[in-house]
């Protein structure tokens, strides 16, 4: 491990105390709850950019990113290519984030209150509170992992690991609220993208395309570089990442609140299209890094297990492990076989493509450069946490105790409650984050948490802005079906019983099936709903 | 040069330069966009503190 506490250490001593104090240094500026959710609505265009850039790259995207890279190639960088395209041409033709922004609304459920009424947007804000929590719950986790792995910490840091990153997100978060995040997020964006420049550079120079290119051939062949050759894809995959990031550019909660706290609609337009590239560069730079391991390092599942495990499991199955396809460790193995892993084991043995992207570098980044790495992953990381912890936040605050709230609040009091439910949003993230274990990829269990609120709001945003016929049962049948299909999906994972139907559908039909049945509630619950009759 | 693979080569080399490119523009614009975002937050504070604001206290929803 190449990390040294003199050097590395005092890097990442110097980011973190220039980010806490900057932080902490705008929370005068706060004075309205406005201030607090949507700064004041004083964003302008290039903050914008480096606010949202920070915000949609964190440590999870990093690992999960890469870790499509060393599965799947290049062709794993695919759903960054679907959502710059969404996301320039949302921006370029204002297609439903004019409509939001010009209502002046603080959420989404705040604009579909307006058409569907007080129900739905309550409903919406639970919805939407629960996909994105179930969401974020794993960021902390998987920070925390690629923390102690890089620096070649002990696993059993890992908890103090996650408590010491969120207090110290959730301090600048509480107290600042929008404008510390966005203060933050700009000085987080230029160390996160000095140190991916510097880290990818490094790769294509140490490493080289030839090897990188042969690594692809040798592991996933045609699959590595066109998806709809590769197995692991192919056009459900491709039809979910056009769907869900087309989805996510226009309902995700902190994709969208950098629209809302954009000074005006055409500002909000340009911190899209202006933003849009960065979205191939987000899928595709860890990508490279992911290949980049497996080049290096290889796929050698069985070096995750400890001496002890590795003689428990028998050599026939050690043997069809070791032949597995990358990211695939149990794929080979018969029902019996794998049910004879013991449980850690098997875990521990499908996180090994997760894992092998941090391995990798905490061998390959010399002392020094280390330091600047870890600053960059962790300025990514606070970004997004904070980001995430705000906007969920404000959705709790505005939508969902909205109605509870009999009179009108002073911002004080407005301004302390939103405090109030960012720290507990950061309890919440942190024992989540040791009880829950992801099953398979990480991606798609992002998408589908996602998706349980992603196909109903999007349809909902959709036929707000744009069909004169929807109303309040049409959006009530799209929010029930769409979180419908996720969450039976979600469920019938974990219960042994359905866990192999559940596995033999997959999480990209899953996703695809919960957008088909929100917009068939939409459609079915409007036109089912009796007209008002109209006086003459 | 792209060893068979043009296509994720020059994306991959756009993203490096595109990216090193915007990282060095947003963070000169960028520092701007705060300034005046802090001075416009500070003006219309003053604003509120001095004005109609001493009639009504500033209610949130």
């Amino acid at each position: 491990m190449n990390f040294s506490w003199p050097i590395d250490g005092t890097i990442v001593g110097v980011y973190l105390l220039a980010t806490m104090v900057a932080g902490l240094l705008v929370r005068k500026y706060v004075s309205r709850v406005e201030d607090f959710l949507v700064a004041g609505r004083e964003m302008n265009v290039y903050l914008g950019i480096a606010s949202l850039a920070a915000t949609e790259f964190g440590i999870i995207t990093c690992m999960y990113t890469a870790q499509a890279g060393f599965t799947n190639g290049f062709a794993g960088a695919l759903p960054g290519l679907c959502s710059a395209a969404a996301m320039f041409l949302v921006g370029l033709t204002g297609f439903c984030v004019k409509p939001l922004r010009d209502s002046g609304a603080m959420t989404l459920p705040e604009l579909f209150e307006k058409r569907f009424g007080k129900f739905i947007r309550w409903l919406a804000g639970v919805v939407i509170v629960f996909g994105g929590l179930l969401n974020m719950g794993v960021f902390l986790k998987i920070g925390g992992d690629f923390l102690c792995l890089v620096c070649g910490f002990d696993i059993k840091w890992l908890a103090m690991m996650m408590t010491v990153l969120l207090v110290m997100v959730a301090v600048y978060t509480i107290l600042g609220g929008m404008l510390s995040v966005l203060v933050t997020d700009f000085l987080q964006f230029v160390v996160m993208s000095i140190g991916l420049l510097v880290v990818t550079v490094m790769i294509l120079q140490q490493v080289g395309w030839e090897k990188l290119v042969a690594t692809v051939e040798q592991h996933h062949g045609a699959g590595g570089f066109n998806p709809l050759a590769n197995p692991n894809l192919g056009w459900s995959f491709i039809i979910m990442q056009i769907l869900g990031n087309t989805a996510a550019v226009l309902t995700w909660q902190t994709t969208i609140a950098r629209l809302l706290a954009a000074k005006d609609t055409d500002t909000g337009r340009k911190v899209y299209t202006r933003t849009s590239f960065f979205f191939v560069c987000r899928w595709l730079i860890p990508g490279l890094w992911g290949i980049a391991a497996l080049a290096v390092i290889g796929w050698q599942p069985l070096k995750q297990l400890t001496a002890n495990e590795l003689a428990k499991v028998p050599p026939a199955i050690q043997e069809k492990i070791s032949a597995s396809k990358p990211g695939a460790p149990l794929a080979q193995l018969s029902e019996a076989e794998a049910a004879s892993l013991a449980p850690a084991v098997a875990n521990k043995l499908n996180d090994a493509s997760l894992h092998a992207m941090p391995k990798f570098l905490s061998t390959f980044i010399p002392v020094g450069l280390m330091g600047l790495l870890i600053a960059a992953m962790l300025a990514a990381d606070m970004s997004t946490d904070s980001s995430y912890m705000l906007s969920w936040g404000s959705v709790i605050y505005n939508d969902i105790l909205g109605p509870f709230r009999r009179r009108a609040w002073t911002d004080r009091r407005a301004i302390l409650w939103n405090r109030c439910i960012v720290a507990l949003i950061g309890v919440y993230l942190l024992v989540f984050g040791l009880l829950y274990s992801i099953e398979g990829n990480v991606w798609s269990y992002l998408l589908l948490t996602g998706s349980i609120y992603l196909s109903s709001m999007s349809v909902l945003l959709i036929a707000c802005c744009y069909w004169k016929r929807a109303n309040n049962w049409g959006a009530l049948g799209a929010i029930i079906l769409g979180a419908a299909v996720p969450i039976a999906h979600l469920s019938m994972e974990k219960i042994p019983a359905t866990a192999k139907f559940a596995a033999s559908l997959g999480k990209d039909a899953a996703g695809i099936g919960a957008f088909v049945a929100a917009a068939l509630g939409m459609i079915a619950g409007s036109l089912l709903k009796p007209r008002a009759e109209t006086k003459p | 040069m792209t060893h068979g693979h043009s296509f994720w080569f020059w994306l991959v080399w756009a993203c490096v330069i595109w990216y090193s490119t915007i990282t060095i523009y947003v963070s000169v614009k960028g520092a701007f966009d705060i300034k005046q975002m802090l001075r416009d937050l500070k003006e219309r504070g003053e604003k509120q503190d001095g004005g109609e604001a001493d009639k009504t206290p500033p209610q949130s929803k």
